[in-house]
């Protein structure tokens, strides 16, 4: 908070990274201008062909030797990655469950409780948690960045661990819950919710949301919401963490330069000792997707436009949900291509799949002038993509060319970029936990590029005109009120793209 | 932040003092320089089959003038609009994509430009053609220059609504009111709308050289392939005169005659909450580099957690949120050091926020600073050696992954310099209490602040009469740049 706060360099960028999630929500105000409810279904089986090779890939090949696994006393899986290419430590004890466990006047509590579990315990207070993480050039903290699972961190150096575990694991198995410790977390997720909320995109992220969640678990939006926030007492958190910090949502995963014997020691005589609790974690289904569009104002953003189109896509567990991500990062080229290089309409445009249990696609338009000519662009490039063209990469006259002569740099483009999520320890752990918790198989990441290898430029072409085009986007605009009074709401009505078959 | 990681990494360099490898202190690290000037380093790390390529200029806001400011960042932006070999801003990401970039940017910042991408290690070559076409010859057409201004302008709109632009716009038209397009890297829109090409060419044939530039390749390569294939690809590259020859003269210090006092409604912060802060103009490390190596060390003093500087101010102020969020800092620049001191702070009516922060703030903050310089105790050597400590740690940390190590020598490459950057922790390590004195002295108890506070806009109404009384501005969208208030 801090640092953010007296930042002082600006680096101004001409393509930026998308920026993060969307942080925690505020209470609604007036929707406008609903559009046609579409009579739209997702589809009962898989549209994609692609099968993975009977025999792993190199990758995969490589890194199994490494990972080993243990279960622990609780009955809760150790999975460890060694890797003696560095000295850092890190660890994760990750919490299936997320926002299908609080409700959405108490959203933020699991977040709220992990943030005070790694604030001091009964032995070590807050205090000296500083020193030590001073000192040893460590961090004792919390994850709460998905609506699914969150997980407490330890991140250190190989010397250090010892000492710094055991006061991983007491704040773990003792937290204090001291009340002025509990009165400052409070403060900082009210503090980080209404910076979020200054933020026009976040804002309009966040408004998206509100109404597309809306009775869902997903309502109860993981970072909390301004009044949820208020509204959760220290009671609260003593109560969820007695109820629900148990091994039946617990998985812990370790990479480093680890002795996974040792380690499995040390986690059965202290975190591995915490017993399960009988958590139900309700099931997450699908939200109901609705074709509208609001319109937000957002005084301060004057004749600049967020605009954001969120719309449901395949399981992660389905073969269309890498034909999906594969295809969206031809689209981002296509986007980029039409509507800032061509118009000039935009700072920066995008499309992203969300690998939630509620999964969704999101197709970005940010820092527009033209909020209503982009949206039409954004679908002539979902057309492009839907009738089986990329931009042609090759060269030549033609700006645009058949996904099959262009697919393979697509995917050296695409796994490289996943080797670039791996470059850290704590990236490293990140991928297994996920992989564990979303396919209950922690090797699953190890299988990506095998996945991305294996799709046709038919799969993209059948995912994109499946999930994407006609999709029930919810659309919402966020700028002041000048800019949201010219916002031409027929074009967001429907797909407006000519896919050629 | 950057100065943190830039910090960590050149921290790094200590403990492999040892190794050395064509001449560097880091190893795996390779340095070489084309006879045209231009500056290669070289890093092996086999560990993934990648390699990083980036190539920065020296040159930014620091080298704009009320007329120009804002054309680098837009010429930043003309690289990816077409080149010699790559036609259009299309052509050019299309190149990219066929060569397996995963991750590619430019950036602007106050005092250097940078661009660079990933690409299969198999690939370096292409990668280091690729950007010596950008660099050596890009087209500007005339129709892509009225297309991009349109997007930078979207851009610097967007700053209008974003808290921390408008705040650290604010202060630095107070701290650095003679020369703030030199801090403004947004820049004028007016300025930018009206740019031509030959503006940029002009920006081109002053900055872009060779002799004004430094290349960094790192990850799995083989360094004198990747030498032979820079002396191809940019030995050719012709190098100009010196940019550098005639700098322009400082910005004043201290920066303010006289306190500056500044209030900011700012609604990314809740209600009950401010944040109050105190900044000086600090020393320019090419000019003065020796008070900035005892800054650094006093920056990790001053963090220490359960601290005398950190307890005292939160015992002494009244009203503050926590500990953890009561700091200070130097900021590394060529041109606009900076030292700072922070926190957070609860709104309460009883204690005015305009005099919290213009007395009890100031006031507990020099006092300490001024033990700080006098008394030989208040560091401990426990505390001195818990620095050394924190060296040795974060070298660790900053050799986890190759992309830490190049973005970090390039910023300190462009801020300062090579050999400042190699020989930065056996200076830090020679740092003793009187320098810290030294620094303390001249550049806090000599100088003179720039005070601000920022806060929710429900809790400034309720005190607004009071921050105008204490000889507060008020900050907003429309007093924030210098561009907007018609004086330059």
């Amino acid at each position: 908070m801090a640092l953010a706060a007296c930042a002082l360099a600006f680096s101004c960028v001409s393509s930026p990274a998308a920026p993060t999630v969307a942080e925690p929500a505020v209470e609604p105000t007036d929707a406008t201008a609903g559009a046609s409810e579409a009579v739209w279904k997702l589809p009962g089986s898989p549209v994609s062909q692609w099968k993975l090779p009977s025999t792993p890939g190199a990758y995969m090949q490589a890194n199994l030797p490494s990972i080993e696994t243990r279960v622990l006393a609780n009955g809760a899986t150790l999975i460890v990655k060694k890797n003696p290419a560095n000295r850092i430590f890190s660890m994760k004890v990750a919490f299936r469950g997320g926002s299908a466990l609080v409700p959405p006047e108490k959203a933020g509590l699991e977040a709220m409780t992990l943030a005070l579990i790694a604030r001091g315990s009964t032995t070590y207070p807050y205090a000296e948690l500083q020193r030590l993480q001073y000192e040893k050039s460590s961090s004792i903290g919390s994850t709460a960045s998905s609506y699914d699972w969150s997980s407490l961190d330890l991140n250190t150096i190989d010397k250090y661990w010892d000492e710094l575990f055991k006061v991983f694991a007491d704040c773990a198995l003792n937290p204090a819950f001291d009340p002025a410790q509990f009165a400052l977390v409070q403060n900082d997720f009210k503090v980080s919710i209404q910076k979020s909320m200054a933020d026009p995109y976040n804002y309009a992220v966040t408004k998206l949301h509100d109404r597309m969640f809306a009775g869902h678990p997903y309502a109860a939006e993981f970072g909390g919401t301004a009044s949820s926030i208020s509204s959760i007492t220290l009671d609260d958190i003593k109560s969820y963490y007695a109820r629900t910090i148990g091994a039946d949502r617990m998985v812990v995963v370790a990479v480093g330069n680890f002795d996974a014997d040792r380690l499995a020691a040390s986690l059965n005589a202290t975190i591995g000792a915490i017993p399960a609790k009988g958590v139900v974690i309700p099931p997450v289904g699908r939200y109901t997707p609705k074709a509208e569009l609001y319109l937000e104002k957002f005084d301060k953003s004057k004749g600049v436009a967020y605009v954001r189109g969120d719309y449901p896509i395949a399981d992660i567990k389905s073969p269309d949900f890498p034909s999906l991500q594969l295809a969206y990062s031809m689209l981002d080229e296509l986007l980029f291509s039409i509507v800032r290089t061509d118009h000039g309409a935009c700072y920066s445009v995008w499309s992203r799949a969300f690998g939630f249990l509620n999964p969704y696609g999101s197709l970005v338009v940010y820092k527009t002038d033209k909020p209503s000519a982009a949206k039409g662009w954004v679908d002539e490039s979902i057309a492009l993509l839907a009738s089986g063209k990329t931009l042609n990469i090759k060269g030549g006259d033609d700006k645009y060319a058949p996904i099959a002569s262009t697919i393979d740099a697509y995917k050296a483009k695409y796994v490289n970029a996943f080797y670039g999520n791996q470059e850290t320890n704590a990236q490293t752990a990140t991928q297994l936990a996920s992989s564990y918790i979303y396919f209950g198989d922690h090797t699953e990441y190890l299988r990506f590029i095998d996945k991305i290898n294996a799709i046709s430029p038919e799969d993209i072409v059948a995912a994109v005109n499946a999930y994407v085009v006609n999709a029930p986007i919810t659309w919402i605009v966020v700028a002041d009120q000048a800019t949201l009074a010219g916002v031409d709401k027929t074009r967001f009505a429907a797909f407006t793209g000519t896919v050629q078959q | 932040m950057k100065r943190s990681l830039a910090l960590a990494t050149a921290l790094a360099i200590a403990a492999l003092g040892l190794v050395f490898a064509d001449g560097t202190p880091i190893q795996g690290l390779h340095r070489y320089r084309l006879d045209n000037g231009l500056e290669l380093f070289v890093l092996e790390n086999h560990a993934v089959p990648l390699t990083r390529v980036q190539i920065t200029f020296r040159c930014g806001s620091i080298t704009q003038t009320p007329e120009t400011a804002g054309l680098f960042h837009l010429y930043e932006h003309m690289l990816f609009k077409g080149n010699s070999r790559y036609r259009t801003e299309t052509e050019f990401s299309a190149a990219m994509t066929d060569l397996g970039v995963a991750e590619w940017n430019g950036g602007t910042s106050t005092e250097y430009v940078t661009y660079y991408f990933t690409v299969p290690s198999a690939k370096t070559e292409a990668g280091l053609q690729f950007w010596s076409y950008a660099m050596r010859e890009p087209l500007f057409d005339p129709a892509e220059l009225q297309i991009e201004q349109g997007v930078v302008s979207n851009e610097i709109n967007g700053f209008l609504s974003d808290p921390d632009h408008v705040y650290s716009s604010a202060m630095d038209k107070a701290l650095f009111s003679r020369y703030p397009w030199r801090r403004d890297v947004g820049g004028n829109e007016a300025v930018v709308r009206s740019a031509t090409v030959d503006t940029l060419r002009s920006i081109q044939s002053t900055y872009y050289l060779p002799n004004n530039a430094a290349l960094f390749v790192g990850g799995d390569v083989d360094p004198e392939k990747v030498y032979a294939m820079a002396k191809q690809w940019y030995g050719t590259w012709k190098a100009g005169a010196d940019p550098w020859k005639s700098p322009a003269p400082p910005h004043p210090t201290p920066g303010v005659s006289k306190p500056v006092y500044l209030v900011y409604p700012d609604e990314s912060l809740p209600q009950g909450i401010a944040y109050i802060e105190m900044r000086y103009r600090g020393p320019d490390v090419v000019i003065e580099p020796k008070p900035t190596y005892a800054a650094d060390v006093w920056g990790y003093l001053i963090q220490k957690p359960d601290g005398a500087f950190k307890t005292a101010v939160f015992d002494g102020v009244p009203g503050l949120y926590d500990k953890d969020y009561i700091g200070g800092y130097y900021y590394t620049q060529r041109d606009g050091g900076q030292v700072s001191f922070y926190t957070y702070c609860f709104v309460d009516k009883d204690k005015p926020l305009a005099a919290r922060a213009q007395a009890s703030f100031k006031d507990i903050v020099t006092e300490q600073i001024a033990k700080m310089a006098s008394d030989q105790a208040y560091f401990s050597d426990a505390e001195f050696g818990v620095v050394k400590q924190k060296l040795e740690d974060e070298q660790i940390l900053s050799l986890e992954t190759p992309e830490k190590l190049i973005e970090t020598l390039s910023f300190w490459w462009s801020v300062a310099s090579t050999d400042y950057f190699f020989n930065y922790v056996p200076n830090m390590k020679h740092v003793e209490r009187a320098d810290v004195a030294a620094f303390l002295r001249k550049f806090v108890l000599s100088n003179v602040p720039v005070i601000a506070v920022r806060v929710n806009p429900a809790d400034f109404k309720a005190e607004e009469d009071a921050f105008a009384q204490s000889g507060y501005s008020t900050v907003s969208a429309d007093t924030a740049f210098w561009w907007k208030d018609g004086s330059k």
